[in-house]
């Protein structure tokens, strides 16, 4: 199996607090894995580790390794050999758990990212945010106030413009953490349909606190227990209905 | 309860009801005395005013020469602060360790409690010194009232920038960082413009704490009649040295009314001042969002 994370006894603590503790996982390319977890088991954590976030927060300590393949290379993510830490952000975009547009306008908040990050303005700009709107179904419903702003959209349009901000900067990896635990369940069902639609293209490593939800999207589940993880479980082996539920709370 | 939310209610509408009393009856005051003075004798005398803003003849009892050196005062004062005001300000709330902070704002704190008497002092004290050693022909004047000045209003920009860039929430750091922001862009493309309000408050502080001071630019190089600045070194007009001035040596009520009008146009001079830096600041604000 190709794989595009990859993980070896990763520990992470916050100050004198353990909350990684040697976490070994290889996660799939173009497949959808959901993480499940109890909260603050430290699924959130686990993401930022993959990006790099946890080291904005204050008392970071990390251990172990951790590999990405990105652009046909496999590279650690931190240290000798590793990428640009702007580089890496780039070709592994986050979602965050409730949407956080940046207090510009809608067009800006894809445009500005694009500048400063992937060095695309102008016409060349345009173009590349007019894609990722399209691509999140959100060209229709916006393309007359692009210069309104970011906040006049409703919870379910920011969810899908930060995925559209993500998806601008052409990453290859995307790590979702519930993406829809803040909307309701239609404008939910809309974001989902949208991280199917995007399987095929990206590796998708996407946190889910709704058993159902995981169901309908996960190819792999990996599940987080007071810091630790082992493996990957294939759909295929995860029972159906209401058996699937009581599977899952014997592991978690 | 119902008793002391009431009069808890009652006090905070009457002191903002004072707020607003107090202002209006100051500005009735001011307009009142002040009012009828205004006109262009006020500002340039017996001398035609064409030629007087030209600069070519001098203007000998009128307030044109001390606006323009209020004007130019302010404009080098800010010139020395923004700067290293903002800076120190970004400093202290995004780079600094624990303990740095904790010496640095000690520091501003205490530069904020000196009077401006005593910074006036420190200026006068400051150029016998160079006289003595490195500029034996330095004298006090313009250069120096403005670093004075931009000392004594450092404080206000720091602590403005530092506790509007404080505010921010931490998700918005967040947002710009997972995107691959550098630290750099991220301030300059997010954080600051983000804060641009509150950096602008200090600003307005600042403005208006410098273009008021008087004991600072007594010490430093102000004087009664100068003429148009003349340059970086020379001694300057100015308007609150022009009111003090008048208020502690006019002759009759006429020269007293002239003093009001004085203070009339200083009033009016740091509110267009103020205006049109809320203006520029609403103006780089919606560039920076996109915003029609
Ligand atoms: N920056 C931080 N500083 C200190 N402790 C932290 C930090 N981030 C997370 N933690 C702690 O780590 C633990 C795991 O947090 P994390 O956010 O990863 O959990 P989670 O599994 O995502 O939970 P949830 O499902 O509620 O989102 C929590 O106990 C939390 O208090
Ligand atoms: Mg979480």
């Amino acid at each position: 199996m190709e794989f595009c994370v990859s993980l070896r006894d990763l520990s992470v603590s916050f100050g004198s607090r353990q909350i990684l503790k040697g976490v070994n996982v290889d996660f799939p390319c173009r497949k959808v894995t959901v993480l499940l977890g109890r909260s603050g088991s430290g699924k959130t954590t686990l993401l930022r580790s993959i990006n790099r976030l946890n080291e904005s927060f204050d008392g970071y300590r990390g251990y172990g390794t951790g590999r990405v393949f990105l652009d046909g290379v496999l590279r650690p993510i931190s240290g000798s050999g590793s990428l640009p830490l702007s580089i890496l952000r780039r070709k592994v975009g986050m979602v965050f758990q409730s949407p956080n547009p940046l207090p510009l306008s809608i067009g800006k908040n894809i445009l500005l990212p694009l500048a400063l990050v992937a060095g695309k303005e102008g016409e060349e700009g345009k173009d590349a945010m007019k894609k990722a709107l399209e691509e999140v179904g959100l060209w229709r419903e916006v393309s007359d106030r692009l210069d309104r702003p970011a906040s006049s959209l409703s919870g379910g349009q920011q969810q899908r413009l930060c995925l559209a901000r993500a998806l601008a900067l052409t990453p290859e990896i995307l790590l979702l953490d519930e993406p829809t635990s803040s909307l309701d369940r239609a404008a939910g069902r809309r974001i989902e349909e949208l991280i199917f639609s995007l399987r095929e293209r990206y590796s998708i490593l996407m946190v889910s606190h709704s058993l159902s939800q995981a169901q309908r999207l996960g190819d792999y589940f990996a599940i987080l227990t007071e810091g630790t993880l082992n493996g990957l479980l294939p759909a295929s082996e995860l029972p159906h209905g209401a058996e699937a539920e009581t599977f899952i709370a014997n592991l978690l | 309860m119902r008793k002391r939310e009431m009069s808890l209610l009652l006090l905070s509408r009457l002191s903002a009801l004072l707020v607003l009393g107090v202002l209006g009856g100051l500005l009735a005051f001011l307009i009142s005395r002040g009012g009828p003075v205004l006109g262009k004798e006020l500002f340039f005398g017996d001398t035609p005013p064409l030629e007087a803003l030209l600069g070519l003849r001098p203007v000998w009892n009128g307030l044109w020469p001390a606006v323009a050196g209020t004007l130019f005062l302010l404009l080098l004062t800010m010139a020395f602060a923004v700067l290293p005001g903002i800076g120190c300000g970004v400093y202290l709330s995004c780079f600094a360790s624990p303990r740095e902070k904790y010496w640095l704002s000690l520091a501003v704190d205490l530069l904020a409690g000196i009077p401006s008497i005593v910074m006036g002092l420190f200026g006068f004290l400051l150029i016998i010194f160079l006289r003595r050693t490195l500029l034996p022909r330095g004298s006090t004047g313009m250069l120096l009232a403005a670093f004075c000045l931009a000392l004594l209003v450092l404080p206000s920009l720091i602590v403005a920038t530092r506790s509007s860039l404080e505010a921010l929430p931490d998700s918005l750091l967040l947002a710009a960082e997972a995107l691959g922001f550098s630290r750099g862009q991220t301030l300059r493309h997010v954080l600051l413009p983000a804060a641009g309000q509150g950096i602008l408050g200090g600003v307005m502080l600042a403005l208006g704490r410098a273009a008021e001071d008087t004991a600072v630019i007594m010490l430093t190089g102000a004087v009664a009649s100068a003429g148009l600045p003349g340059g970086l070194t020379s001694k300057f007009e100015a308007l609150p040295f022009a009111i003090y001035y008048t208020a502690a040596q006019y002759a009759d009520r006429a020269e007293l009314d002239r003093g009001y009008g004085a203070a009339l146009v200083l009033l009016c001079l740091s509110g267009g001042l103020l205006f049109l830096s809320w203006r520029l600041q609403r103006n780089l604000e919606r560039r920076w969002k996109g915003v029609r």
